[in-house]
């Protein structure tokens, strides 16, 4: 229990500390967001001819940015995350003229929808295409398999996204090439939305899932050899269990263990891959919406996703840490446990 | 033939009834260098009952001996010969116990010849096997009760009444039954595991247990503990035990019988009282004089000379004349069998043309308190 309640917390303070640093950026950073803000409010209104109150310029600024250049950075940073917590307020996006967080949260199940299938995907090709590379050891399937992976691995997924575009999206006109779902559709739960909201999303997923399966397949691979070559694995086959349990709850389940931390993790990486892939394929989710955001620079927009992304990363670790006491049992609350 | 014929070979005191029959037993693997031989033309029977020690250096074949009984030689490595299993009478075979393999009409069994599924029924519920990584048999993300459930269900034995003998087993060899049931293997001593095994081994009440280096990596005193638990389940339940091991010492108490190994081959066979004290080999006389102890002069003990024999390139005629102080021209050249020494009942057989002259001329003293019971 002791375990647990440590890692929650060191967890908030990786958070705290990751928004902290972003945070300064924002305000240190000369000709920086808030800075700018200031000064684009300063010369309108030179330009219009109005007062330059540099108090009322502040307080502006404050609105657009849940952040007051006037108070100092310590206070500042107390106000900006009160304000998050407290009233969920991330500052007004300027491009999209919503609450940020009303934006992001609009964004958010769409990215979860292409992220969370395509690393799922990911997870079990890898660890399939792990096993069956290690089952067929020195075989041709094996060769040929890490063939496949490599080059897999070697393209990057932006462009096996752009290609897949061109060819699935264009060419065949198989797939349609931007969007969430139809403009036709009725959102709810009708075939025509469900449809096609699995269409627009197929080549999100896709291109996910090529980031997801091909590097961590060679270390399944090779954690796999190792356990073939165990004792409890040969003592597990003279008992005359059936090959499918030896190959699940032996083989696989032992050969996760090193990996399950590194593909846990993975998922920030994929939801940050998010930026490009939702760009490539015009699918306004979280990462679109920052992409966008800097272009237009909407400085409240863009800290925001990098607030949602950081939390998304503790989180992963988190839930890493947290489970992998549940699949290992030697580690997690090893100490709490009755040993003799 | 090097061994009588068992059925026939008598004594007064006891019927010996063969259990298992090893007969031109070789192991081969295809290396880079050549073919390697690491059970080269093995012959042996092993009496229903007994405990037979098997014990030689490493590499000397002990392992794939006891892999070749259950047919279980790991890939590359290729097993020829013949071993026989010769099952009790089928009256005495518990309720549980599928029908025993006599489908040919003959109650005995080609275990080099069987399909995968038969294979899969005699490893177990006939012939059993303790490894040698006793530490690493248990998978580590399963509860040890999670072992014993999944092998009842494979061999599709009745789970209540197989439980029901684990108690007894659990009870024989001093394990607490709830407490080792419930945890990791991570979560066990060295020797609990090790006793764990057993059991393990023992859950589907087989003939025959193969131990191979069982009480390796365990303190002497766990040692000694596992072999006087041996001995009673032996008589509890009947089983023919094969205990492979290097350490002579530790199963002099303990054996029927000692075979000693060479080179890949058996060299010398027989009841640990005449095999110990007066061995007729070169070789065992060498190797125990290579035993260390704690009365005995650093003087005494002599390692024996030169290095053991690559298995790709194996000495022709005797494989130990390169290293014997009696070797002449005939142990160059022809390859002595394993025949009787003493009265030739049976009880003591060695694989040497000189044995009368390794007695004379090759001394040894024993020392270890266990081998001056015998």
């Amino acid at each position: 229990m002791r375990y647990y309640v440590q890692r929650v917390f060191q967890a908030i303070i990786t958070f705290v500390g990751g928004l902290f640093l972003t945070y300064c950026l924002y305000r240190l950073m000369p000709g920086g967001p808030v800075q700018a803000i200031v000064a684009d409010i300063v010369s309108r209104r030179v330009r219009q001819g109005r007062p330059v109150d540099a108090q009322e310029i502040g307080a502006q600024a404050e609105r657009m940015t849940g952040i007051n250049p006037e108070h100092g950075i310590l206070e500042g940073f107390y106000e900006y995350v009160f304000n998050i917590v407290v009233y969920q307020d991330f500052g007004r996006s300027i491009g999209f003229a919503d609450p940020v967080f009303d934006v992001l949260f609009r964004a958010m199940p769409w990215s979860l929808f292409i992220s969370g299938y395509g690393l799922i995907l990911g997870f079990t090709a890898t660890v399939l295409i792990g096993t069956l590379m290690a089952w067929n050891e020195g075989t041709k399937t094996d060769s040929g398999l890490t063939v496949f992976v490599l080059t897999m691995n070697s393209i990057p997924y932006y462009v096996g996204a752009i290609f897949m575009l061109v060819v699935l999206g264009f060419e065949w006109g198989v797939l349609p090439t931007g969007g969430r779902y139809p403009q036709s559709a009725e959102p709810g739960f009708n075939p025509e939305f469900m449809i096609g909201v699995a269409k627009h999303g197929a080549m999100p997923i896709l291109s996910t899932f090529i980031i997801g399966f091909a590097g961590g397949s060679l270390g399944m691979r090779a954690n796999t050899v190792r356990i073939m070559g165990s004792d409890y694995l040969r003592s597990a086959r003279l008992r005359g269990l059936s090959t499918n349990r030896i190959l699940t709850r032996y083989l696989a389940r032992n050969a996760i263990l090193p990996i399950y931390t590194g593909l846990v993790i993975g998922i920030s990486g994929v939801f940050s891959s998010g930026v490009i892939t939702e760009q490539i394929f015009q699918y306004p989710g979280v990462g679109w919406y920052m992409f966008e955001g800097l272009q237009l620079q909407d400085y409240p927009l863009i800290m925001g996703g990098f607030v949602f992304f950081a939390g998304l990363t503790v989180i992963a670790i988190l839930i890493a840490d947290l489970t992998y006491g549940l699949i290992d049992p030697r580690a997690g609350d090893a100490a709490s446990r009755e040993s003799f | 033939m090097a061994i009588g014929q068992p059925q026939q070979s008598t004594t007064e005191e006891e019927t010996r009834d063969t259990i298992l029959e090893v007969r031109n037993a070789r192991v081969q693997f295809g290396m880079s260098r050549g073919q390697a031989w690491v059970l080269n033309d093995v012959d042996l029977d092993i009496y229903r009952e007994e405990i037979l020690a098997v014990v030689g250096e490493s590499g000397s074949g002990k392992s794939m001996f006891a892999s070749a009984l259950l047919d279980a030689v790991e890939d590359p490595g290729v097993l020829s010969g013949d071993v026989t299993y010769y099952p009790e009478d089928t009256g005495t075979v518990s309720s549980d116990e599928i029908e025993t393999f006599d489908a040919s009409g003959s109650n005995s069994v080609d275990v080099l010849d069987l399909t995968t599924s038969e294979l899969d029924r005699l490893r177990w519920e006939e012939i059993s096997m303790v490894f040698q990584g006793a530490m690493n048999s248990f998978n580590p993300t399963m509860k040890i009760l999670h072992h014993f459930h999944e092998t009842i269900r494979a061999h599709n034995a009745v789970m209540e009444e197989r439980m029901e003998h684990v108690r007894d087993l659990f009870d024989s060899l001093h394990l607490d039954f709830e407490r080792v049931m419930k945890s990791y293997p991570h979560e066990l001593s060295g020797g609990m595991k090790q006793r764990a095994l057993i059991a393990l081994a023992l859950v589907l009440e087989p003939d025959v247990l193969v131990m191979d280096e069982p009480t390796a990596a365990l303190d002497l005193l766990m040692q000694r503990s596992i072999i006087s638990m041996l001995r009673n389940l032996r008589d509890e339940f009947g089983l023919t035990i094969v205990f492979i091991t290097h350490d002579l010492s530790l199963v002099a108490g303990l054996a029927d019988r000692i075979g000693v190994m060479y080179a890949f081959e058996f060299i010398e066979v027989g009841k640990p009282a005449s095999l110990l004290k007066d061995a007729a080999h070169p070789y065992t006389r060498a190797l125990l004089r290579s035993l260390p102890s704690l009365t005995s002069d650093l003087d005494e003990m002599k390692p024996i000379a030169g290095s053991r024999p690559d298995p790709v390139n194996i000495p022709t005629g005797c494989s130990y004349h390169p290293r014997c102080p009696i070797a002449d021209d005939r142990c160059e050249i022809e390859d002595p069998e394993l025949v009787d020494v003493d009265d030739g009942d049976g009880d003591h057989q060695a694989a040497c043309f000189y044995t009368d002259q390794a007695r004379a001329e090759l001394e040894y003293t024993l020392h270890s308190e266990s081998m001056e019971d015998m």
